[in-house]
């Protein structure tokens, strides 16, 4: 039974049996990858990167996964002024709909823009939310989800410790709605006060701002990037400092289980939220996450513009 | 000059602490006499049946915004059209918008042709500091001699806490009260949402509730220091609610208001996808708005103002985070301020000051009562009528409170004696 998804915005709105649903094609993918029946299942469909915010890897993540399926990929990239952001999604919505492309795939530096464009378009098209502001990064989570999935096999007994600028990361939002929805018992944000939203934990997660308890015993450790300009100023006085707390290396690894695994969005500083010994050695499955990520978009494009071939998978 | 009777109507006048039904007499613009009977040989050009009606001075609103950037003449006596729909005999108005501030002149020039309109009596209140910018002191004699009654410097700030100084101690000196919006510049920076459970969740970047009660205690140590007369806008939580407890139990000559939808929403009602809920103060939580309520009944907050700001929906309809903040609150103010005296078990009388005679004390402005002798503002209310959407839409497509059940409304809105507004 195929539960058909019309847009993809935010995870907090999908169900556990969607979420479940994406992850099972997703595993199907990623051992079909390269099949060359794929490319039948978007063939003639066409699907726009719209990307307001400049992004290399998801955008690049989006295309593969789209053309891999059969689809033609047009990438558009709007740089936008903080002042004129509004006028331009909705003049964008407009030429947009006249285009009639089949999917959009939206960054945008506002939280709720990929959902106001949803609500907006004149057209059939579907919408995955490929970032918006500080809200969440659904494909994100979801492939996180998958990458869980592949090492943990399950979500109802591990304890997932999430580090570093809760505040600003939509790939922590989506993250924390997946794993409740899935069911994970314990989980745990770790960073400076300063970067930890207030009242984060209505969400039903543990706030921690030392990084030992916080991942005492994780079975999972993501580590978020944090953005150069946010490493000194307002929020935290030096790099130093920031990796001094909160960077992880082999020692800080000790305090999680023996089979960890670390995970990391991407792109990573080196040096910084990760040590190049951990971000390279064994428990680090970073690179697989890029994988997992072609995978898991292959299954969220499916769902959303071609149900009915998942059925035959 | 028209003579007017209102017949058989409930009389409801807080400051006179009148609620009867009676008849109401106009005459040369003023009410010359309320009693029960009828006032033999008074000849009426116009009487008005207003039998399950209410009776009840026009309503008086310190906060809301007329002007337009173009600031026209034709665009304010417009907007007042609407006011007087919403049943506003009064309302004070900044003699600004954004950083485009009036001279003394244009003022002058503005007001002249808003008297002869008969449309809702405009107060100006003059810019604090020069072009707003808190940089140097505005010319508030100029000001006060042009007719503002008081002075304010908006929603920008002043940093330099010199220059507030002095520009309080100036128009101390003057007798001008100074009107204030309580923001921390710099925790309120970036924000656009109550800092939160919804502000975690969705997010948005929060505005702390410490960034209203943190200016407030720094305002009233001024305030206290200068001797000058102050008015809060917009007491939007909490804890500048029990902050002003305190100044109201010292008698600390301030006065405050609440904007009417801060008492009927909350952050949690915020959507991603549309600004229809984006306000300055934000919508905070539920306990902020049972200690708001709570705060009108013991009088801690002098009066509910309308916050009323007409936007276009270029600027509304956006991701929430892009969009302006404000509401089309105007229709609001009176059906609200109703709905809250039932939910709250508030006495009509004490209602209708909250919305009348609280708000003309706090503006120092003449208007709020139906003294005999005095000019005859006053408004017959329908406490059945609705509301369309179609009704609300007028004042501005900016408002979320499309699909409320909103009841009261205005069948008559009377200015100096002379009908403005007849539904």
């Amino acid at each position: 039974m195929i539960n058909p998804i019309k847009h993809l915005l935010a995870l907090e709105a999908l169900s556990k049996e969607q979420i479940t649903e994406i992850l099972k094609y997703a595993n199907h993918f990623l051992h079909h990858s390269a099949n060359q029946e794929n490319k039948q299942i978007l063939a003639f469909k066409t699907v726009i990167n719209l990307f307001f915010e400049s992004s290399t890897r998801t955008r690049s993540s989006f295309e593969i996964a789209a053309k891999r399926l059969g689809a033609d990929v047009i990438n558009f990239a709007i740089e936008t002024s903080s002042a004129k952001k509004g006028e331009t999604l909705l003049d964008t919505i407009d030429n947009l709909s006249a285009m009639e492309a089949d999917l959009f795939i939206v960054r945008h530096s506002s939280s709720g823009a990929a959902e106001y464009l949803a609500n907006h378009l004149k057209t059939h098209a579907s919408i995955i939310n490929a970032g918006d502001g500080c809200h969440e990064h659904p494909s994100q989570g979801l492939l996180d989800l998958f990458a869980i999935q592949y090492y943990k096999k399950q979500f109802d007994q591990i304890k997932v410790a999430i580090v570093g600028d809760i505040l600003h990361s939509r790939v922590a939002r989506s993250l924390i709605q997946g794993l409740k929805k899935l069911g994970t018992p314990e989980i745990c944000v770790v960073g400076p006060k300063t970067l930890m939203p207030s009242s984060i934990d209505k969400l039903g997660v543990e706030v921690f701002y030392d990084l030992k308890p916080g991942i005492q015993d994780a079975d999972v450790i993501v580590m978020l990037r944090l953005q150069k300009e946010r490493m000194t100023g307002v929020y935290l006085p030096s790099e130093q400092e920031y990796r001094h707390i909160y960077g992880i290396d082999q020692q800080k690894l000790t305090y999680a289980k023996p089979d960890v695994i670390i995970m990391h969005p991407g792109p990573i500083n080196r040096g910084v939220e990760i040590s190049s010994e951990v971000a390279d050695g064994p428990h680090s499955i970073i690179l697989k996450q890029v994988s997992f990520g072609v995978a898991v978009r292959m299954a969220i494009m499916t769902l959303l513009l071609k149900p009915k071939a998942l059925q035959s998978l | 000059m028209t003579k007017i009777a209102i017949l058989g109507g409930r009389v409801v006048d807080p400051v006179n602490e009148r609620d009867e039904i009676a008849n109401l007499y106009i005459e040369k613009g003023k009410i010359i006499s309320i009693l029960p009977s009828r006032l033999e040989d008074f000849v009426a050009d116009h009487t008005i049946d207003a039998k399950d009606k209410i009776v009840c001075p026009g309503l008086v609103d310190t906060s809301a915004t007329i002007l337009t950037e173009d600031v026209t003449h034709q665009s304010v006596v417009s907007s007042l059209k609407l006011a007087a729909v919403a049943g506003i005999t009064h309302l004070a108005s900044h003699a600004f918008i954004q950083n485009r501030c009036l001279s003394p002149s244009e003022i002058n020039d503005l007001s002249r042709v808003l008297n002869q309109s008969n449309q809702p009596k405009v107060y100006f209140i003059g810019a604090l500091t020069q072009n707003l910018q808190g940089l140097f002191l505005g010319e508030l004699m100029l000001f006060k001699e042009a007719g503002c009654i008081g002075v304010s410097n908006g929603t920008q700030p002043i940093i330099s806490t010199l220059v507030k100084r002095h520009s309080y101690e100036y128009a101390d000196m003057l007798g001008l009260k100074i009107f204030t919006a309580l923001e921390d510049p710099f925790l309120a920076q970036t924000g656009c949402v109550h800092e939160g459970e919804t502000s975690a969740r969705l997010g948005l970047p929060g505005i702390p509730s410490i960034s209203e009660s943190l200016a407030l205690v720094k305002e009233l140590l001024l305030i206290e220091d200068t001797g000058v007369l102050a008015h809060f806008y917009r007491i939007s939580t909490d804890k500048s609610v029990q902050i002003l407890k305190e100044s109201v139990r010292r008698h600390l000559k301030i006065t405050s208001d609440v904007a009417i939808h801060q008492l009927f929403l909350t952050d949690a009602a915020v959507q991603l996808d549309n600004g229809l809920l984006h306000v300055r103060p934000p919508f905070a939580s539920q306990d902020d708005l049972q200690t708001l309520r709570r705060a009108l009944k013991e009088g801690v907050i002098t009066a509910i103002s309308s916050d009323h700001v007409s936007l276009s929906s270029q600027v509304k309809e956006l991701p929430f985070q892009d969009s302006e903040p404000g509401i089309a609150s105007w229709p609001l103010l009176l059906p609200l301020t109703l709905q809250l005296a039932e939910e709250e078990n508030i006495p009509l009388l004490e209602a209708i000051k909250l919305i009348t005679s609280a708000p003309a004390a706090a503006l120092g402005i003449e208007g709020g009562n139906l003294n005999c002798g005095s000019l005859a503002n006053l408004i017959v209310v329908d406490l059945n009528k609705t509301w369309s959407r179609e009704d609300l839409v007028k004042f501005g497509s900016n408002t979320p409170f499309l699909n409320w059940p909103l009841r009261g409304g205005v069948c008559y809105t009377i200015i100096d004696g002379q009908i403005a507004y007849n539904a």
